[in-house]
């Protein structure tokens, strides 16, 4: 058992096959489990065994390539995927995502590469975590009567200037009429954020699509999988092509793992409260966040590092 | 008088050749090396190479295992509005690529501190051959901080024990196990070997190491480096058949996205 270690030829390490499987595993339980995606959690993971962090991130954008092909996959067949909307948050994510590996290139030249992906991480975590932590705990509370205390949906500022923007367009499949700027604007941004944090970008894309582009849920999930498949094909290649970061072996051992991981979670999760559970994994974002938020802010073990990811 | 005098001086000369101690260089030990060559495979995990070798009468041995100078340039971190951030790049010259030393005894009791630097053995020796250039002041922790960075890697060892036992008369047999971690690139690497009496070099000894990717690992690597097109391409294919594969053997459940 002992010397079963896999030599990661990009990263330039060896890790136990079980701590791979067991991370994949773990990260994929958690997706099957609460319904969120797991890249978020498996890149600062890979960074915790000493994967460098260029290489960590681009490896995980090339294993929810497989994790959401096979979701994309199973919604097309329930006819869940709005392919025009789809489309057009695939056109924004490559354009953010091409964008974000060019960033990560001048960032890495200047030696803060690994740093912007921390604080990206510190940040994103902090929003995510607080957020699904306050949720679960408001819906844990006793509800109101059926019929009091329904709030007046208002129109925000945001939606003012959603409306006000031009070349409005019909999505049938989610039956909602908005700006072809709207979703290309949200794709670049969450390709940006793809690129520099490995994730597929599902965690930020599903809450964009509920609340600011209003298209209802059952379509949402559908839609983000086939966006995040794009979105991470693109930023797969553009990794391997400009940075040399993508450890096809990691990704392999990984999505093997999460698979399996979301399989398990997703049996599990019809048994359990929906809302203590949440509370749990919003307890796990927050700390990671803040391992990684210490990190930043305590004297580091040396203080000299290697430049670039690998 | 010429003559005289270059008479004088060749004699001198050749006495001095007399009364010095033989070179090292006069008389050579053979290593053995088992591995002499590490195949970096799929399961590779580093290696321990067994390095063997008959000497002479010695009372303390040294083995390093090194390569060829190179320049490595360092992020240096610094501490900006309570967050540590890389602050400034520091050019680091003449680094040896690996320095993985072993000694039969507290290396001070086996050499002096001048023939450790002729030889480059040991923690000051490189602190003196190992430069550091930055274009904001050094701090002066530069090469502790180097050391450090280069242990926790594991490329640089300076505490890896030999035995030194003898066998027969007027001779001793050297055994030492040296690790190699996953993180030594590949190349070529060698092992030197220095036996010490009274502090004098007695014998010395070289044997060469080869570190290769093999199989996959090499495969990968190599399509990585020199066509990188080619490995994104053959990236995303796997992931999406590992995918489709991995659905299908689960009945493609949704919602196990991202």
């Amino acid at each position: 058992m002992s010397d079963l270690y896999i030599y990661l030829p990009i990263a330039n390490v060896s890790v136990h096959i079980f701590v791979l499987l067991g991370l994949g595993l773990l990260v994929g339980f958690l997706s099957g489990l609460f319904g969120v995606g797991g890249g978020f959690l498996l890149t600062p993971l890979l960074m915790m065994i000493g994967i460098p962090p260029t290489v960590a991130a681009a490896s995980d954008a090339n294993q929810i390539v497989a994790a959401s092909t096979s979701g994309t996959f199973a919604h097309w067949r329930l006819g869940n995927v709005d392919f025009k909307m789809g489309l057009i948050l695939v056109a924004g994510g490559i354009v953010g995502g091409t964008l974000g590996v060019q960033l990560i290139k001048v960032l890495r030249a200047a030696g803060n590469a690994d740093f912007v992906i921390k604080i990206t991480y510190v940040v994103m975590l902090g929003i995510i975590g607080s957020y699904m932590f306050q949720e679960s705990l408001k819906n844990l509370r006793p509800r109101p009567l059926p019929g009091i205390g329904v709030i007046p949906q208002k129109k925000s500022w945001f939606g003012g200037c959603c409306e006000s923007l031009p070349l409005k367009v019909n999505f049938e499949k989610s039956g909602i009429t908005l700006s072809i700027f709207m979703p290309i604007i949200l794709g670049t941004l969450v390709g940006v954020l793809s690129a520099l944090m490995g994730v597929g970008g599902g965690f930020i894309m599903v809450p964009v699509m509920v609340y600011m582009l209003r298209m209802p849920m059952h379509v949402v999930v559908g839609t983000s999988l086939f966006q995040v498949l794009f979105t991470c094909i693109n930023v797969t290649f553009m990794q391997s092509y400009y940075n040399h970061t993508v450890d096809l072996i990691l990704a392999v051992f990984l999505l093997v793992g999460s698979t399996t991981g979301a399989q398990l979670g997703a049996r599990v999760s019809s048994r359990l409260k929906a809302d203590q559970l949440k509370i749990i994994l919003a307890s796990i974002v927050l700390l990671v966040m803040i391992n990684m938020a210490l990190g930043l802010i305590l004297h580091p073990g040396t203080l000299l590092s290697y430049k670039g990811g690998h | 008088m010429i003559r005289i005098l270059t008479l004088t001086a060749l004699l001198c000369f050749l006495g001095a050749m007399v009364v010095a101690e033989p070179s090292p260089e006069d008389s050579l030990v053979k290593l053995s090396l088992d591995p002499a060559q590490i195949h970096v495979s799929t399961f590779y995990k580093g290696a321990d190479i067994h390095v063997s070798a008959k000497v002479g009468e010695c009372d303390g041995a040294v083995l390093l295992l090194t390569a060829g100078e190179e320049e490595e340039t360092l992020n240096r971190k610094g501490r900006v509005a309570g967050i540590w951030l890389n602050v400034a790049q520091v050019t680091v010259s003449h680094v040896p690529r690996i320095y993985i030393l072993g000694t039969s005894d507290r290396l001070e009791n086996i050499c002096s501190p001048e023939v450790q630097k002729e030889f480059g053995l040991g923690e000051e020796s490189l602190r003196e051959q190992v430069q550091f250039t930055c274009e904001k002041p050094l701090t002066g922790s530069e090469f502790d901080e180097f050391l450090k960075l280069k242990v926790d890697n594991g490329t640089y060892n300076m505490n890896v024990k030999v035995d030194l036992v003898p066998a027969g008369p007027g001779q001793k047999e050297l055994s030492a196990m040296l690790p190699v971690p996953p993180t030594v690139p590949p190349g070529t690497y060698t092992v030197q070997l220095y036996c010490f009496k009274d502090g004098k070099p007695v014998e010395r000894g070289s044997a060469q190491l080869s570190i290769v990717r093999v199989g996959l690992a090499r495969v990968m690597a190599s399509l990585a480096d020199n066509d990188p097109a080619v490995y994104g391409v053959v990236a995303i294919v796997v992931a999406m058949i590992v995918g489709i594969g991995m659905g299908l053997i689960f009945s493609s459940r949704p919602g196990s996205g991202h």
